[in-house]
Protein backbone atom coordinates (compact mmCIF):
# COMPACT_ATOMS: atom_id res chain seq x y z
CA UNK A 1 0.00 0.00 0.00
CA UNK A 2 2.15 2.86 -1.50
CA UNK A 3 -0.03 5.50 0.13
CA UNK A 4 -0.18 4.58 3.18
CA UNK A 5 3.38 3.92 3.55
CA UNK A 6 3.74 7.94 2.74
CA UNK A 7 0.86 8.70 5.24
CA UNK A 8 2.71 6.64 7.92
CA UNK A 9 5.89 8.07 7.27
CA UNK A 10 4.58 11.97 7.73
CA UNK A 11 2.86 10.82 10.98
CA UNK A 12 6.42 9.23 12.22
CA UNK A 13 7.91 12.79 11.13
CA UNK A 14 5.35 14.98 12.78
CA UNK A 15 5.53 12.88 15.43
CA UNK A 16 9.36 12.89 15.91
CA UNK A 17 9.45 17.10 14.82
CA UNK A 18 6.77 17.46 17.79
CA UNK A 19 8.47 15.24 20.75
CA UNK A 20 12.00 17.06 19.98
CA UNK A 21 13.25 19.89 21.89
CA UNK A 22 14.31 23.17 20.09
CA UNK A 23 18.22 23.88 20.60
CA UNK A 24 18.60 27.18 23.20
CA UNK A 25 13.94 26.80 23.28
CA UNK A 26 13.16 29.95 25.01
CA UNK A 27 9.99 30.91 26.84
CA UNK A 28 7.30 33.23 25.43
CA UNK A 29 7.51 36.19 26.88
CA UNK A 30 5.17 39.14 26.87
CA UNK A 31 6.07 42.70 26.58
CA UNK A 32 6.47 44.53 29.46
CA UNK A 33 7.87 48.02 31.39
CA UNK A 34 9.97 47.70 34.61
CA UNK A 35 12.14 50.03 35.82
CA UNK A 36 15.82 48.98 37.02
CA UNK A 37 16.71 50.25 40.73
CA UNK A 38 20.07 50.50 42.33
CA UNK A 39 21.05 47.58 43.87
CA UNK A 40 23.27 49.49 46.24
CA UNK A 41 21.02 51.88 47.84
CA UNK A 42 17.59 51.43 46.11
CA UNK A 43 17.10 54.66 43.70
CA UNK A 44 15.69 54.86 40.92
CA UNK A 45 17.46 56.37 37.94
CA UNK A 46 16.41 59.34 36.30
CA UNK A 47 16.84 60.69 32.61
CA UNK A 48 19.27 63.23 33.46
CA UNK A 49 21.52 61.28 35.85
CA UNK A 50 21.91 58.98 32.51
CA UNK A 51 22.07 54.81 32.93
CA UNK A 52 25.58 54.13 33.64
CA UNK A 53 25.37 55.19 37.33
CA UNK A 54 23.71 55.73 40.39
CA UNK A 55 22.98 59.39 40.90
CA UNK A 56 22.79 58.73 45.03
CA UNK A 57 25.45 56.50 45.77
CA UNK A 58 27.56 56.30 42.61
CA UNK A 59 26.84 52.48 42.04
CA UNK A 60 28.04 51.33 38.33
CA UNK A 61 25.20 49.94 36.30
CA UNK A 62 27.22 49.62 33.15
CA UNK A 63 30.69 49.26 32.63
CA UNK A 64 31.01 50.53 29.10
CA UNK A 65 30.71 53.69 27.63
CA UNK A 66 27.66 54.31 25.66
CA UNK A 67 27.86 55.56 21.85
CA UNK A 68 25.29 56.53 19.30
CA UNK A 69 23.17 53.54 18.86
CA UNK A 70 19.35 53.21 17.63
CA UNK A 71 17.71 54.05 21.10
CA UNK A 72 20.83 54.51 23.34
CA UNK A 73 22.89 57.73 23.01
CA UNK A 74 26.06 59.28 23.95
CA UNK A 75 24.09 61.42 26.63
CA UNK A 76 22.69 58.67 27.99
CA UNK A 77 26.22 58.11 29.46
CA UNK A 78 26.39 59.40 33.34
CA UNK A 79 27.89 62.80 34.52
CA UNK A 80 31.33 61.52 36.06
CA UNK A 81 30.39 60.98 39.74
CA UNK B 1 35.20 -0.55 -32.04
CA UNK B 2 32.69 -3.30 -31.86
CA UNK B 3 32.82 -5.81 -29.75
CA UNK B 4 32.17 -9.16 -31.40
CA UNK B 5 32.55 -10.95 -28.31
CA UNK B 6 29.38 -9.36 -26.92
CA UNK B 7 27.20 -10.34 -29.65
CA UNK B 8 29.09 -11.56 -32.41
CA UNK B 9 28.45 -9.86 -35.54
CA UNK B 10 27.65 -6.20 -36.30
CA UNK B 11 24.37 -6.71 -37.94
CA UNK B 12 23.65 -9.04 -34.46
CA UNK B 13 24.89 -6.34 -32.45
CA UNK B 14 22.97 -3.54 -33.09
CA UNK B 15 19.28 -5.42 -32.83
CA UNK B 16 20.71 -6.58 -29.49
CA UNK B 17 21.55 -2.72 -29.11
CA UNK B 18 17.85 -1.58 -30.14
CA UNK B 19 16.67 -4.21 -28.56
CA UNK B 20 18.38 -3.16 -24.73
CA UNK B 21 18.16 0.38 -25.61
CA UNK B 22 14.31 0.53 -26.15
CA UNK B 23 13.87 -1.35 -23.86
CA UNK B 24 16.17 0.58 -21.03
CA UNK B 25 14.14 3.89 -22.31
CA UNK B 26 10.70 2.23 -21.32
CA UNK B 27 12.07 1.27 -18.27
CA UNK B 28 13.36 4.73 -17.08
CA UNK B 29 10.75 6.46 -18.47
CA UNK B 30 8.23 3.89 -16.08
CA UNK B 31 10.66 5.07 -13.64
CA UNK B 32 10.51 8.19 -13.17
CA UNK B 33 6.67 8.43 -13.55
CA UNK B 34 6.59 6.27 -10.57
CA UNK B 35 9.09 8.30 -8.69
CA UNK B 36 6.95 11.65 -10.32
CA UNK B 37 3.77 9.92 -8.70
CA UNK B 38 5.69 9.33 -5.16
CA UNK B 39 6.72 13.14 -4.93
CA UNK B 40 2.87 14.01 -5.68
CA UNK B 41 1.74 11.52 -3.35
CA UNK B 42 4.47 12.97 -1.03
CA UNK B 43 3.84 16.44 -1.24
CA UNK B 44 0.04 16.25 -1.92
CA UNK B 45 -0.29 14.84 1.56
CA UNK B 46 2.23 17.14 3.19
CA UNK B 47 0.98 20.70 1.98
CA UNK B 48 -2.30 20.82 3.80
CA UNK B 49 -0.23 19.35 7.33
CA UNK B 50 2.57 22.50 6.21
CA UNK B 51 0.14 24.87 5.22
CA UNK B 52 -1.87 24.06 8.99
CA UNK B 53 1.28 24.02 11.14
CA UNK B 54 2.59 27.41 9.62
CA UNK B 55 -1.05 29.24 10.70
CA UNK B 56 -0.86 27.86 14.14
CA UNK B 57 1.64 30.14 16.27
CA UNK B 58 2.60 27.41 18.65
CA UNK B 59 4.06 25.29 16.01
CA UNK B 60 6.50 27.12 14.24
CA UNK B 61 9.40 24.91 15.21
CA UNK B 62 7.67 21.73 14.93
CA UNK B 63 6.72 23.00 10.58
CA UNK B 64 10.30 23.92 9.60
CA UNK B 65 11.31 20.34 11.30
CA UNK B 66 8.33 18.61 8.63
CA UNK B 67 9.09 21.21 6.35
CA UNK B 68 13.04 20.02 6.58
CA UNK B 69 11.91 16.36 6.50
CA UNK B 70 9.54 16.61 3.68
CA UNK B 71 12.01 18.32 1.62
CA UNK B 72 14.67 15.64 2.45
CA UNK B 73 12.01 13.16 1.50
CA UNK B 74 11.76 14.87 -1.92
CA UNK B 75 16.30 14.54 -1.92
CA UNK B 76 15.96 11.34 -1.65
CA UNK B 77 13.37 10.83 -4.76
CA UNK B 78 16.09 13.32 -6.68
CA UNK B 79 18.91 11.20 -5.81
CA UNK B 80 17.21 8.10 -6.71
CA UNK B 81 16.65 9.41 -10.20
CA UNK B 82 20.12 10.83 -10.13
CA UNK B 83 22.00 7.49 -9.24
CA UNK B 84 20.15 5.37 -11.60
CA UNK B 85 20.21 7.83 -14.58
CA UNK B 86 24.14 7.61 -14.24
CA UNK B 87 24.04 3.56 -13.92
CA UNK B 88 21.42 2.99 -16.82
CA UNK B 89 21.57 5.64 -19.09
CA UNK B 90 25.05 7.08 -19.27
CA UNK B 91 27.40 4.17 -18.37
CA UNK B 92 24.46 2.64 -21.25
CA UNK B 93 25.20 5.59 -23.71
CA UNK B 94 29.70 5.09 -22.98
CA UNK B 95 29.12 1.47 -23.16
CA UNK B 96 27.74 1.78 -26.89
CA UNK B 97 29.69 4.85 -27.77
CA UNK B 98 32.41 2.56 -27.02
CA UNK B 99 31.08 -0.39 -28.91
CA UNK B 100 29.63 1.66 -32.04
CA UNK B 101 31.41 3.74 -34.29
CA UNK B 102 30.28 7.31 -34.83
CA UNK B 103 30.55 7.10 -38.30
CA UNK B 104 28.08 4.16 -38.35
CA UNK B 105 24.51 5.29 -39.20
CA UNK B 106 23.47 2.91 -36.34
CA UNK B 107 25.35 5.33 -33.93
CA UNK B 108 21.97 7.72 -34.22
CA UNK B 109 19.89 5.28 -32.73
CA UNK B 110 22.41 5.86 -29.45
CA UNK B 111 22.24 9.01 -29.57
CA UNK B 112 18.23 9.43 -29.61
CA UNK B 113 18.17 6.97 -26.57
CA UNK B 114 20.50 9.50 -24.89
CA UNK B 115 18.57 12.61 -26.12
CA UNK B 116 14.99 10.90 -24.99
CA UNK B 117 16.57 9.49 -21.65
CA UNK B 118 17.62 12.79 -20.68
CA UNK B 119 14.50 14.68 -22.15
CA UNK B 120 12.26 12.78 -19.62
CA UNK B 121 14.89 13.47 -16.62
CA UNK B 122 15.10 17.37 -17.49
CA UNK B 123 10.53 16.71 -17.01
CA UNK B 124 11.24 15.35 -13.59
CA UNK B 125 13.58 17.71 -12.27
CA UNK B 126 11.48 20.38 -13.61
CA UNK B 127 8.66 18.37 -11.99
CA UNK B 128 10.87 18.17 -8.69
CA UNK B 129 11.75 22.06 -8.55
CA UNK B 130 8.36 22.48 -8.63
CA UNK B 131 7.00 20.47 -5.70
CA UNK B 132 10.48 21.85 -3.88
CA UNK B 133 9.29 25.62 -4.68
CA UNK B 134 5.31 24.77 -3.71
CA UNK B 135 6.97 23.25 0.15
CA UNK B 136 8.99 26.54 0.20
CA UNK B 137 6.58 28.41 -0.42
CA UNK B 138 4.46 27.41 2.80
CA UNK B 139 7.37 29.67 4.58
CA UNK B 140 5.52 32.92 3.48
CA UNK B 141 2.23 31.66 4.09
CA UNK B 142 1.06 33.36 7.28
CA UNK B 143 3.74 36.38 6.95
CA UNK B 144 1.17 39.37 6.53
CA UNK B 145 -0.99 37.81 9.95
CA UNK B 146 2.36 37.73 12.23
CA UNK B 147 2.85 40.77 11.15
CA UNK B 148 -0.56 42.07 11.95
CA UNK B 149 -0.35 39.69 15.77
CA UNK B 150 3.01 41.78 16.02
CA UNK B 151 1.75 45.20 15.59
CA UNK B 152 -1.35 44.40 17.86
CA UNK B 153 0.88 43.10 20.50
CA UNK B 154 2.79 46.67 19.80
CA UNK B 155 0.30 49.00 19.35
CA UNK B 156 -1.26 47.71 22.66
CA UNK B 157 1.87 47.54 24.59
CA UNK B 158 2.42 51.55 23.30
CA UNK B 159 -1.37 52.44 24.54
CA UNK B 160 -1.15 50.60 27.50
CA UNK B 161 2.48 51.15 29.66
CA UNK B 162 3.06 53.05 32.43
CA UNK B 163 5.70 55.02 34.08
CA UNK B 164 6.57 52.04 37.01
CA UNK B 165 7.19 55.30 39.31
CA UNK B 166 4.79 57.40 39.20
CA UNK B 167 2.29 55.78 36.54
CA UNK B 168 2.18 58.50 34.18
CA UNK B 169 1.97 57.16 30.53
CA UNK B 170 5.25 56.68 28.76
CA UNK B 171 5.84 56.55 24.63
CA UNK B 172 7.24 54.00 23.40
CA UNK B 173 8.96 53.89 19.79
CA UNK B 174 7.06 52.57 16.87
CA UNK B 175 8.15 48.76 16.22
CA UNK B 176 10.57 48.77 18.45
CA UNK B 177 11.02 44.95 18.75
CA UNK B 178 14.71 45.81 21.12
CA UNK B 179 14.44 46.09 24.83
CA UNK B 180 15.33 49.94 25.87
CA UNK B 181 15.13 51.95 28.52
CA UNK B 182 12.84 54.80 28.01
CA UNK B 183 12.47 57.74 30.52
CA UNK B 184 9.10 58.36 32.20
CA UNK B 185 8.27 62.26 30.76
CA UNK B 186 6.34 63.06 34.37
CA UNK B 187 8.96 62.30 36.88
CA UNK B 188 11.88 61.70 34.09
CA UNK B 189 12.19 57.94 36.12
CA UNK B 190 14.19 55.32 33.33
CA UNK B 191 12.20 52.70 32.62
CA UNK B 192 13.22 49.82 30.76
CA UNK B 193 11.30 48.63 27.75
CA UNK B 194 10.96 44.68 26.78
CA UNK B 195 9.14 44.12 23.62
CA UNK B 196 8.46 40.35 24.76
CA UNK B 197 9.45 37.07 21.90
CA UNK B 198 6.64 37.95 19.58
CA UNK B 199 7.86 41.13 18.89
CA UNK B 200 11.43 40.34 18.99
CA UNK B 201 10.44 38.54 15.55
CA UNK B 202 9.62 41.21 13.94
CA UNK B 203 12.79 42.52 11.73
CA UNK B 204 13.06 38.53 10.32
CA UNK B 205 9.31 38.57 9.36
CA UNK B 206 9.19 42.30 8.12
CA UNK B 207 12.29 40.87 5.94
CA UNK B 208 10.79 38.08 4.23
CA UNK B 209 7.28 39.73 4.12
CA UNK B 210 8.67 43.18 2.66
CA UNK B 211 10.29 40.62 -0.52
CA UNK B 212 6.91 38.89 -0.30
CA UNK B 213 5.09 42.24 -1.02
CA UNK B 214 8.02 43.60 -3.87
CA UNK B 215 7.37 40.08 -6.00
CA UNK B 216 5.54 41.76 -8.86
CA UNK B 217 8.75 44.27 -9.24
CA UNK B 218 11.10 41.51 -8.64
CA UNK B 219 9.91 39.51 -11.78
CA UNK B 220 9.20 43.03 -13.85
CA UNK B 221 13.04 43.02 -13.48
CA UNK B 222 13.49 39.42 -14.61
CA UNK B 223 11.21 39.82 -17.44
CA UNK B 224 12.22 43.13 -18.50
CA UNK B 225 15.99 42.25 -19.11
CA UNK B 226 17.52 43.20 -16.16
CA UNK B 227 17.99 46.90 -16.28
CA UNK B 228 19.30 49.11 -13.77
CA UNK B 229 16.21 51.07 -13.72
CA UNK B 230 13.85 48.26 -12.95
CA UNK B 231 16.52 46.89 -10.65
CA UNK B 232 16.26 50.13 -8.53
CA UNK B 233 12.46 50.19 -8.49
CA UNK B 234 12.37 47.02 -7.39
CA UNK B 235 14.96 48.07 -4.46
CA UNK B 236 12.95 51.24 -3.61
CA UNK B 237 10.06 49.32 -3.43
CA UNK B 238 11.79 46.80 -0.90
CA UNK B 239 13.56 49.29 1.15
CA UNK B 240 10.02 51.47 1.03
CA UNK B 241 8.47 48.09 3.09
CA UNK B 242 10.97 48.02 5.41
CA UNK B 243 11.07 51.60 5.95
CA UNK B 244 7.38 51.77 6.73
CA UNK B 245 7.79 47.96 8.82
CA UNK B 246 10.81 49.49 11.04
CA UNK B 247 11.45 53.03 10.74
CA UNK B 248 13.74 53.44 13.09
CA UNK B 249 16.21 51.25 10.95
CA UNK B 250 16.04 53.61 7.76
CA UNK B 251 19.46 54.47 7.99
CA UNK B 252 20.70 51.43 7.43
CA UNK B 253 18.00 50.38 4.61
CA UNK B 254 19.28 53.22 2.86
CA UNK B 255 22.82 51.96 3.39
CA UNK B 256 21.64 49.17 1.74
CA UNK B 257 19.82 50.57 -0.96
CA UNK B 258 22.59 52.32 -2.14
CA UNK B 259 25.31 50.14 -1.94
CA UNK B 260 23.26 47.52 -4.01
CA UNK B 261 22.15 49.76 -6.42
CA UNK B 262 25.98 50.96 -7.24
CA UNK B 263 27.08 47.20 -7.64
CA UNK B 264 24.22 46.14 -9.64
CA UNK B 265 25.21 49.35 -11.88
CA UNK B 266 28.92 47.98 -12.22
CA UNK B 267 27.65 44.89 -13.32
CA UNK B 268 27.45 42.68 -10.18
CA UNK B 269 25.03 40.23 -9.70
CA UNK B 270 21.65 41.44 -8.00
CA UNK B 271 21.28 40.63 -4.32
CA UNK B 272 17.23 39.50 -4.19
CA UNK C 1 34.29 55.25 2.80
CA UNK C 2 33.40 56.92 5.80
CA UNK C 3 31.89 54.86 8.06
CA UNK C 4 34.51 52.70 10.29
CA UNK C 5 32.84 49.42 10.58
CA UNK C 6 35.42 48.02 13.30
CA UNK C 7 34.78 51.03 16.02
CA UNK C 8 33.52 49.36 18.96
CA UNK C 9 29.78 50.06 19.49
CA UNK C 10 28.92 51.19 23.16
CA UNK C 11 32.15 50.76 23.87
CA UNK C 12 31.89 46.64 23.03
CA UNK C 13 34.60 45.50 20.06
CA UNK C 14 33.76 42.85 17.60
CA UNK C 15 36.06 40.82 19.51
CA UNK C 16 33.83 41.17 22.76
CA UNK C 17 30.65 40.76 20.63
CA UNK C 18 31.64 37.45 18.86
CA UNK C 19 32.60 36.09 22.18
CA UNK C 20 29.65 37.02 23.57
CA UNK C 21 27.55 35.68 20.78
CA UNK C 22 29.67 32.07 21.44
CA UNK C 23 28.28 32.29 24.79
CA UNK C 24 24.75 32.27 23.61
CA UNK C 25 24.78 29.74 21.32
CA UNK C 26 26.71 27.44 23.98
CA UNK C 27 23.37 28.08 25.94
CA UNK C 28 24.82 30.06 28.42
CA UNK C 29 22.48 32.36 30.71
CA UNK C 30 22.13 36.12 29.63
CA UNK C 31 22.78 37.02 33.08
CA UNK C 32 26.52 35.90 33.98
CA UNK C 33 26.89 37.08 30.36
CA UNK C 34 25.82 40.42 30.87
CA UNK C 35 26.73 40.98 34.13
CA UNK C 36 30.97 40.24 33.54
CA UNK C 37 30.69 42.52 30.64
CA UNK C 38 29.20 45.07 32.19
CA UNK C 39 25.94 45.52 29.99
CA UNK C 40 22.26 45.50 30.23
CA UNK C 41 20.06 43.64 27.62
CA UNK C 42 19.25 46.95 26.33
CA UNK C 43 22.71 47.36 25.10
CA UNK C 44 23.35 43.35 23.93
CA UNK C 45 20.14 44.09 21.94
CA UNK C 46 21.54 47.15 19.92
CA UNK C 47 25.05 45.24 19.95
CA UNK C 48 23.19 42.50 18.60
CA UNK C 49 21.22 44.86 15.81
CA UNK C 50 24.08 47.00 14.82
CA UNK C 51 27.15 44.83 14.43
CA UNK C 52 24.82 42.49 12.38
CA UNK C 53 23.93 45.46 10.29
CA UNK C 54 27.73 46.52 9.58
CA UNK C 55 28.38 42.54 8.42
CA UNK C 56 25.68 43.45 5.99
CA UNK C 57 26.59 46.97 4.86
CA UNK C 58 30.46 46.08 4.61
CA UNK C 59 31.15 45.37 1.13
CA UNK C 60 34.98 44.24 2.06
CA UNK C 61 33.55 41.60 4.35
CA UNK C 62 36.27 42.35 6.48
CA UNK C 63 33.86 42.96 9.15
CA UNK C 64 32.47 39.44 8.85
CA UNK C 65 35.32 37.49 8.12
CA UNK C 66 36.89 38.94 11.30
CA UNK C 67 33.49 37.76 13.71
CA UNK C 68 34.07 34.43 12.12
CA UNK C 69 37.91 34.31 13.47
CA UNK C 70 36.87 35.86 16.75
CA UNK C 71 34.11 33.39 16.83
CA UNK C 72 36.06 30.25 16.67
CA UNK C 73 38.96 31.90 18.62
CA UNK C 74 40.33 29.50 21.23
CA UNK C 75 42.33 32.34 23.29
CA UNK C 76 40.01 33.26 26.30
CA UNK C 77 38.15 36.77 26.39
CA UNK C 78 39.37 38.02 29.79
CA UNK C 79 36.17 38.64 31.19
CA UNK C 80 34.40 35.54 29.20
CA UNK C 81 36.21 33.01 30.45
CA UNK C 82 34.70 32.86 33.77
CA UNK C 83 31.36 31.99 32.39
CA UNK C 84 31.04 28.55 31.30
CA UNK C 85 28.42 26.49 29.44
CA UNK C 86 27.54 23.21 31.24
CA UNK C 87 29.54 20.14 29.33
CA UNK C 88 29.24 16.33 30.00
CA UNK C 89 32.74 14.23 30.37
CA UNK C 90 31.70 12.50 27.13
CA UNK C 91 30.95 15.86 25.33
CA UNK C 92 34.36 17.58 26.46
CA UNK C 93 35.84 14.38 25.23
CA UNK C 94 33.69 14.42 21.54
CA UNK C 95 34.42 18.15 21.30
CA UNK C 96 38.02 17.23 21.79
CA UNK C 97 37.96 14.85 18.60
CA UNK C 98 35.90 16.82 16.69
CA UNK C 99 38.46 19.39 16.72
CA UNK C 100 41.24 17.17 16.04
CA UNK C 101 40.11 14.34 14.07
CA UNK C 102 38.59 15.89 10.90
CA UNK C 103 37.51 12.34 9.73
CA UNK C 104 35.27 12.47 13.07
CA UNK C 105 34.09 15.99 12.39
CA UNK C 106 32.80 15.10 8.54
CA UNK C 107 30.86 12.23 10.42
CA UNK C 108 29.38 14.74 12.79
CA UNK C 109 28.62 17.14 10.13
CA UNK C 110 26.95 14.73 7.72
CA UNK C 111 24.81 13.31 10.94
CA UNK C 112 23.34 16.22 11.61
CA UNK C 113 22.83 17.06 8.35
CA UNK C 114 21.01 14.11 7.72
CA UNK C 115 18.87 14.53 11.43
CA UNK C 116 17.63 17.44 9.34
CA UNK C 117 16.31 15.76 6.70
CA UNK C 118 14.25 14.00 8.73
CA UNK C 119 12.49 16.51 10.77
CA UNK C 120 14.96 16.22 13.80
CA UNK C 121 16.61 19.84 14.76
CA UNK C 122 20.21 18.72 14.18
CA UNK C 123 21.70 20.88 16.44
CA UNK C 124 19.41 19.74 19.52
CA UNK C 125 20.40 16.30 18.12
CA UNK C 126 24.28 17.13 17.85
CA UNK C 127 23.50 18.21 22.03
CA UNK C 128 21.56 15.11 23.39
CA UNK C 129 23.51 12.49 21.28
CA UNK C 130 27.43 14.04 21.70
CA UNK C 131 26.83 16.08 24.26
CA UNK C 132 28.41 19.20 22.10
CA UNK C 133 26.76 22.48 21.57
CA UNK C 134 26.40 24.29 18.46
CA UNK C 135 28.45 26.88 19.52
CA UNK C 136 31.41 24.52 19.55
CA UNK C 137 30.64 22.62 16.86
CA UNK C 138 30.50 25.80 14.29
CA UNK C 139 33.71 26.78 15.87
CA UNK C 140 35.48 23.79 14.96
CA UNK C 141 33.89 23.69 11.63
CA UNK C 142 35.18 27.22 11.00
CA UNK C 143 38.62 26.04 11.77
CA UNK C 144 38.88 23.00 9.10
CA UNK C 145 37.58 25.51 7.11
CA UNK C 146 40.76 27.35 7.48
CA UNK C 147 42.25 24.57 6.58
CA UNK C 148 40.72 23.81 3.28
CA UNK C 149 42.83 26.51 1.78
CA UNK C 150 46.31 24.74 2.78
CA UNK C 151 45.69 21.57 2.03
CA UNK C 152 45.51 20.04 -1.52
CA UNK C 153 42.35 19.36 -3.60
CA UNK C 154 42.58 15.55 -3.42
CA UNK C 155 42.37 15.03 0.55
CA UNK C 156 39.97 17.54 0.69
CA UNK C 157 37.79 15.39 -1.90
CA UNK C 158 38.15 12.68 0.40
CA UNK C 159 36.78 14.42 3.60
CA UNK C 160 34.26 15.26 1.44
CA UNK C 161 33.44 11.76 0.74
CA UNK C 162 33.54 10.71 4.23
CA UNK C 163 31.06 13.53 5.05
CA UNK C 164 28.86 11.87 2.08
CA UNK C 165 29.38 8.16 3.19
CA UNK C 166 29.00 9.05 6.64
CA UNK C 167 25.63 10.98 6.08
CA UNK C 168 24.19 8.49 3.59
CA UNK C 169 24.84 5.92 6.90
CA UNK C 170 22.95 8.31 9.34
CA UNK C 171 20.36 8.99 7.13
CA UNK C 172 19.24 5.13 6.56
CA UNK C 173 19.65 5.14 10.28
CA UNK C 174 16.81 7.52 10.72
CA UNK C 175 14.99 6.11 7.69
CA UNK C 176 14.44 2.89 9.74
CA UNK C 177 13.15 5.22 12.42
CA UNK C 178 10.43 6.46 10.34
CA UNK C 179 9.40 3.31 8.69
CA UNK C 180 11.82 3.72 5.62
CA UNK C 181 11.77 6.72 2.53
CA UNK C 182 8.80 7.06 1.12
CA UNK C 183 10.29 5.76 -2.34
CA UNK C 184 11.91 2.51 -1.21
CA UNK C 185 9.87 0.90 -2.87
CA UNK C 186 9.99 2.25 -6.36
CA UNK C 187 12.15 0.24 -8.17
CA UNK C 188 14.04 0.59 -12.12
Amino acid sequence: MAENKTLSFLGSLKKAASAQKTYLAQEETPPGMDVALCPNCGAGRAKHDGLTHCAYCGYQFIDTELGDGIYLKKEDNSPHV
Amino acid sequence: MSDPQRFGSDRAAESAWQEELKDLEARWFAFLDKLEAKMEELCSAALPELRALRCDPDSQQIYLRVLAGVQGQLSRIREKAYETHDAKVTDTWYLFRSEIEFTNPFYMTGNAFRDNCDERYHAFEEAYLNWYNLLRATLQDNLEEEYRQILEILDSARESFCCKQCGAPISVPPACFISTHLACPACSTQNTFEPGSKARELPFIARDLAEKRVTPFYQAYQQGGRTDALYRRYLRARYDELNRMLPDLREHHEMLYHEYTASHRQGGQDNG
Amino acid sequence: MGKDYLEPIHGISLRDYAAMAKKFAEGVDEEPIFRVMGIDRAIWDELNTLWPQRMAEDESFEVAIKYSQYFSDETPHPRLDAVKADVSAEGAANLERVKNDRYFYEELSGAREAAFEYGLDGSQWLLETFGINLADFQSAAMKHGEENFKIDSEQLLEYLEHQRKKKAEYAAKFAAERGGDVADDVEF
